[in-house]
């Protein structure tokens, strides 16, 4: 059976299917069918299995959220107190899967009545050992990749964050979720680990736990019930795509520029610094955006300037003296993060979100800033400031700056006098007002995801406005446009970091409008390289003008499909 | 029987990782021991009497230990305590 889906991140795999089911409902009334002895046994036995999980996954070198999560379930399963309620339960008839439930119920109302931000987290792990007890006791799988052992396809509902982050990476040869957007944060995470990924993949939960699975990330297909012959048709492409890559890894020692010998820079997005060494490895000039927001997801306190400083200065001297641009925290939106305990909104693309907070939230942002400014010591920082839209958000984030390093200054840290401080433009005010910011920054980065959204007020994540969500359509090229020529003439570097740099139109489109600076995901990075050698930018910047007066999205593309080579590979189709 | 007073340094104080750390350094100690700060007192065997006794970064907690070899083991527990990182 064939699945098809939207390929948000390319890749080939060919591995069993890790089907992680939607988290079962347990009745916590259930009474024991069992004798009591056989209950009790049930819950020891289910307790040392779940132990010997957790073992293996501490032994495995787990990261720190793993290690974390880990370490205090296996206290809290061990915890005598929590043994003995979960055996009083049982005595008293419950069944034992009900049993653990209620017990760890109990002991999450507890930690919740202590009101204190920090024990919440802790309610919540408790109330996930209870679940996952009671999926062990009843035989159920628990919905999470902690414990993998083994390469597979992790085939979802969707995947929040968080799952993924307390993930065995290094098994996840791909992802397959039924939901999902190409924005999605799943996307943005799993294109940034370089894991091959397909969202909105219709009818992918039917396939079985354990099977085999052949993805293309590229088209956005899943297949199951594989013959041997297709598991050999399958085996050469994922052959072939191991080729290909090893084809595209030539243009990692190439610099950036098209046919015609116009340089641009390519440089990459990152969420973690872990995938620094990659994205060397093929050649990036740079990080043209670090989303530090992650560094707040997950996790029931701040991370402090030390942590934050740490951080930053390792990446920048991993970069040797090219650029890594720190965009301060960009939450509210759909991200969740429970240790700045912010207010649920009903429309959160238009609430409390970026600097929007950092301008309220000055213990959450001068940590921040001054962890930025000190490691501008240790490399070429440039701090963006996300979400811009009116005059007083960028100068009191510039007057915020001036005072972490008055701080310093005062208390004698070291910290980097040169840096560039730069906004995004994302929000449409701020691209039609960009004569105007332009005196503020050194730099402006095009947010390609945010500004299509919000120009035809769509919901990206909203399947069914999908079809105003284009970038190729007349309007948001009109605003990047603009954005571009305002910078070049008031000598603004100007660059563009959104998933439209990433597809083979959207960056002719880009070159035509006159960019000089991309930044995409890590496994963007040679591919991006290889379609600018393609590229022809006096032939393209020629298209640019009839772009943005054509009719619509569709006139653009029949614009810019007569001007491309006939070589530009256009490798999945265009969505419209 | 031994008693000292502490200080928690270590930034999350005795949450998480460090109380779930302290629960299973408390457990290898047959001797019945307790942590407190005035009102609150909780046993350090069980990471839930730890999380409910709220104990933060600063916070001065006084060490009980009852029992054989009390002032070893009260001793190692206050140089855990003091060596917890996160």
């Amino acid at each position: 059976m064939r699945y098809q889906g939207i390929g948000v991140c390319p890749g080939v795999a060919l591995n069993r299917c890790f089907r992680l089911s939607p988290l079962p409902q347990f009745d916590y009334n259930l009474r024991a069918k069992q004798p009591k002895q056989t209950a009790l046994t049930a819950f020891t036995d289910a307790s040392a299995q779940l132990k010997a999980d957790f073992s293996a996954v501490a032994a495995k070198n787990a990261n720190k959220t793993q290690a974390e999560l880990v370490e205090v379930q296996l206290a809290m399963l061990e915890d005598e107190s929590f043994v003995e309620l979960v055996q009083n339960e049982i005595e008293a008839g419950y069944a034992p899967e009900a049993a653990v439930l209620r017990a760890a119920r109990s002991f999450e109302q507890m930690l919740k009545a202590l009101d204190d931000e920090y024990m919440s987290a802790r309610a919540d792990d408790v109330r996930d050992l209870g679940v996952r007890l009671a999926c062990r006791i009843a035989d159920l799988p628990y919905p999470s990749l902690s414990g993998l052992l083994e390469d597979c396809v992790v085939v979802a509902d969707d995947l929040l964050p968080s799952m993924l982050m307390t993930a065995e990476f290094d098994h996840i040869r791909g992802i397959v979720t039924e939901n999902g957007t190409r924005t999605s944060h799943i996307s943005i995470l799993a294109t940034g680990l370089e894991i091959p990924t397909i969202v909105a993949c219709k009818g992918a939960m039917k396939i079985a736990h354990g099977d085999m699975v052949f993805m293309d990330g590229e088209q956005g297909i899943a297949e199951d019930g594989l013959n041997e012959e297709k598991m050999q048709s399958f085996g050469a492409r994922r052959e072939a795509y191991f080729r290909e890559r090893q084809e595209l890894l030539g243009f990692a020692s190439r610099e950036a520029k098209t046919a015609d010998g116009v340089k641009i820079g390519v440089l990459a997005n990152i969420v973690t610094p872990a995938v620094l060494d990659k994205v060397l490895s093929y050649g990036a000039e740079g990080v043209g955006l670090f989303r530090t927001e992650f560094l707040y997801m997950n996790r029931s306190t701040l991370p402090d300037e030390e942590e934050q400083f740490a951080i930053y200065s390792a990446a920048a001297k991993k970069l040797g003296g090219k650029p890594l641009t720190i965009r301060t925290m960009d939450i509210g939106g759909d991200k969740d993060a429970p240790c700045l305990n912010l207010p649920k909104e009903d429309n959160p693309f238009m609430g409390y979100r970026a600097v929007r907070i950092s301008l309220d939230r000055k213990d959450l942002l001068m940590p921040q800033l001054r962890a930025i400014l000190r490691a501008a010591a240790y490399g070429d920082i440039w701090i963006m400031f996300p979400m811009i839209a009116v005059k007083r958000e960028i100068t009191g984030m510039l007057a915020a700056l001036e005072e972490a390093k008055a701080q310093l200054k005062q208390e004698g840290v070291p910290f980097g006098e040169t840096y560039h401080a730069g906004m995004m433009v994302e929000v449409p005010s701020a691209a039609l007002r960009m004569d105007h910011f332009a005196k503020y920054v050194d730099f402006a980065s095009i947010g390609s995801n945010d500004l299509t959204q919000y120009t035809y007020a769509a919901d990206r994540m909203n399947a069914r406005v999908g079809y105003l969500y284009d970038f190729l359509d007349p309007a948001v090229l009109r605003l990047i446009k603009r954005t571009i020529d305002v910078c070049r003439s008031e000598n603004t570097v100007c660059s563009l970091c959104g998933e439209m740099a990433g597809t083979a139109l959207g960056l002719a489109a880009l070159v035509a409008l006159g960019i000089q600076k991309v930044s995409v995901s890590p496994s963007g990075i040679l591919k991006t390289k290889s379609r600018l050698s393609m590229l022809n930018a006096t032939a393209m910047l020629k298209v640019g003008e009839s772009m943005i007066n054509a009719e619509d999205a569709t006139e653009v593309k029949q614009l810019l499909l007569k001007a491309l080579p006939k070589g530009y590979a256009l490798e999945r189709k265009e969505e419209t | 029987m031994f008693e000292q007073e502490t200080v928690i340094q270590n930034p999350t104080g005795l949450h998480a990782r460090p109380a779930a750390q302290l629960s299973a350094f408390c457990k290898s100690f047959p001797n019945e021991i307790s942590v407190s700060s005035g009102e609150r007192k909780a046993n350090p065997k069980s990471i839930f009497s730890l999380l409910g006794g709220c104990f933060k970064k600063g916070e001065t907690v006084r060490v009980h230990v009852e029992g054989e070899d009390a002032e070893q083991v009260g001793k190692a527990i206050v140089s855990f305590i003091e060596s917890l990182e996160e």
